[in-house]
């Protein structure tokens, strides 16, 4: 008995997509990608067949229905694809179907669309194409007054290039992200594989999305990813629910920079664990930060701080404050600090950016002050999208990264990044303000620390000109994380006495 | 129309690389090339009203036009 044959893939080469595809696009097939206007249809098909004749020695075909050939390598130069040269090379065949507004077309009798294909044939054998796209499909219904001739004919098509053995990718636009998948029935001879790419208004931002719709007979992962469309990469899918846990660990510990938090932690912070610092506002996170990027460069450790928050003249005047030399640190190179505004773009970039930014410096350690500031500019969904794209890609790393979350209540309470990030984060450490006697002081604590022991007591720290001093346990109070804390001391009785200066305790 | 006109057959799946030239989708198609502008007339020309608006002529008698391709 044979085994059954597995449909082949053919990789794309567009990044991510290769991931939620389970290896690529079916060989041999052809896919329809619908989208609305805007939606990045074109330049992921362009991308596709970039790709592989520059990554994979596998020639291609345009077909473009829609923009004059000139207009599209125009649009894609900005990604630095020079399809002009590719053509030139022999690597590259254009098929221009686009209608010439200054022809008239006249129907008089019946016809076919033979010319057509036998175009792309030619085109297909004088390149030995293996890719080829359809840009857009949609815009050939319009020049031709019988719709059902235009189905059929593409149908006829589409049944050429699957005997020609070339993988196809079909755009067609959509007039909703939500709905039928696309006009003119044109998905319903090529409903094999099916991609949908949606560009919403998600908090007064465009987010990208690439669904699979199906594949048949293929698998693939299920529901929605992200994309970002820039200049130096093209296309990337984020396939953030698609990484994979497989990250080694080690035993090696780092100094967090403060010596008595290291003795809580039981000997410093593991070397590929995530820390997420979570406080009120005023508690020293940003403090907590730059003793450990401090620890980092006396250890001789190449550093990445990502500030959202106060610009780099800032932190680094702050940080003089304390003891640290941030300019003499990034002349060293051990350093290099990166101020972004979280609303400078969406999350989604965002990620991809602070990704290159660690690809391109790599560093030992990261620091992110504050996580919690990139709440501000998306929804729910997208900012765990983002704190799990960015928690995989350090510890894949094996970066150790630092990240600080400011709570909006002073006393108490949690936020969205606290209860969407304890579960990935390794270590949590708590800063609270702890009101004691009509006094502001503060209480922190090692909530939780993965695989290690950790002190579990509520110590008292204070910030002072040498920076952050961590005392003894508050005893006899309880309630500090609630912020309704209660005092218990045994001593009550006595410390009321000397508050109200009253006999009581001869009776 | 006789001897007034040139007309060139070209069978495209044989010679895609000329209708890649005069970006012809459907066959059969006409194209009247001169005068200006370009005309391109599709289908079995069995419209022969739509015909001789394509071609920008009228019928003197049926019979030239036919002649004609």
């Amino acid at each position: 008995m044979t085994t059954p044959k597995l449909l082949k893939k053919l990789e794309t080469g567009i990044a991510g997509l290769d991931e939620i595809a389970n290896g690529g696009l079916p060989h041999g097939r052809s896919t329809l990608i619908a989208g609305t206007a805007g939606s990045g249809k074109t330049v992921m098909a362009l991308q596709f067949l970039y790709c592989g004749i520059t990554d994979y020695d596998e020639n291609g075909v345009l077909v473009t229905f829609e923009e004059t050939p000139a207009d599209m390598m125009a649009n894609v130069a900005s990604f630095g694809w020079n399809l002009e040269a590719l053509v030139e090379a022999g690597k590259l065949a254009i098929v221009d179907a686009a209608p010439d507004p200054s022809e008239d077309i006249i129907e008089a009798g019946g016809h076919d669309l033979a010319a057509l294909m036998a175009r792309i044939e030619r085109a297909v054998r004088k390149v030995g194409a293996q890719r080829v796209i359809l840009d857009a499909v949609g815009a050939l219904f319009p020049q031709f007054s019988d719709a059902l001739l235009v189905r059929r004919e593409l149908q006829r098509i589409l049944a050429g290039l699957r005997l020609l053995g070339v993988t196809t990718i079909i755009n067609l636009e959509r007039t909703e992200d939500e709905g039928p998948v696309g006009r003119f029935g044109v998905e319903e001879f090529v409903a094999d594989n099916v991609l949908l790419v949606r560009n919403r208004l998600d908090m007064e931002k465009r987010r990208r999305t690439i669904e699979i719709l199906k594949f048949r007979g293929a698998t693939h992962q299920k529901g929605e990813y992200p994309f970002t469309i820039d200049e130096l990469d093209g296309v990337t899918v984020l396939p953030l629910s698609a990484t994979s846990l497989q990250q080694s660990s080690s035993d090696l510990r780092h100094s967090s920079g403060v010596p008595e938090l290291d003795e809580m932690c039981g000997g410093g912070i593991y070397r590929d664990s995530i820390i997420l610092v979570s406080g009120a506002t005023g508690t020293g996170k940003t403090l907590m930060v730059t003793e450990y990027v401090k620890a980092a460069i006396t250890a001789g450790q190449r550093v990445l701080l990502i500030g959202a928050e106060e610009s780099r003249d800032q932190l680094g005047r702050n940080a003089k404050a304390w003891g640290a030399d941030f300019d003499k640190a990034e002349e060293d190179g051990l350093l290099k600090v990166i101020c972004r505004y979280p609303e400078v773009m969406g999350l989604e970039d965002h990620l991809l950016q602070m990704k290159r930014d660690i690809r391109e410096f790599k560093p030992t350690r990261i620091a992110v002050d504050s996580l919690s500031a990139f709440e501000r500019v998306s929804s729910v969904k997208s900012f765990r999208e983002f704190v799990i794209g960015i928690t995989g890609f350090i510890k894949e790393q094996q970066i150790t990264g630092l990240f600080t979350n400011t709570t909006s209540m002073l006393i108490g309470g949690e936020s969205i990044t606290e209860t969407h990030i304890s579960t990935i984060t390794d270590s949590i450490i708590l800063l609270r303000y702890v009101e004691l006697f009509g006094e502001m002081r503060r209480g922190l604590t090692v909530l939780k620390m993965r695989g290690t022991w950790h002190e579990k007591e509520i110590r008292e720290y204070v910030i002072d000109g040498n920076g952050m001093s961590i005392k003894g346990p508050f005893k006899g109070v309880h309630g500090i994380l609630s912020g309704m804390p209660t005092y218990s001391f045994t001593t009550e009785a006595e410390r009321m006495e000397t508050m109200f200066n009253i006999e009581r305790g001869s009776s | 129309m006789k001897g007034r006109c040139d007309v060139e057959i070209i069978d495209v799946l044989e010679n895609p690389a000329a209708a890649e030239e005069d970006k012809i989708l459907a066959t059969p198609t006409l194209v009247r090339k001169l005068p200006e502008p370009v005309r391109k007339i599709i289908g079995d020309l069995s419209d022969l009203e739509k015909v001789y608006i394509g071609l920008d002529v009228t019928p003197s008698g049926s019979s030239t036009v036919r002649s004609g391709q």
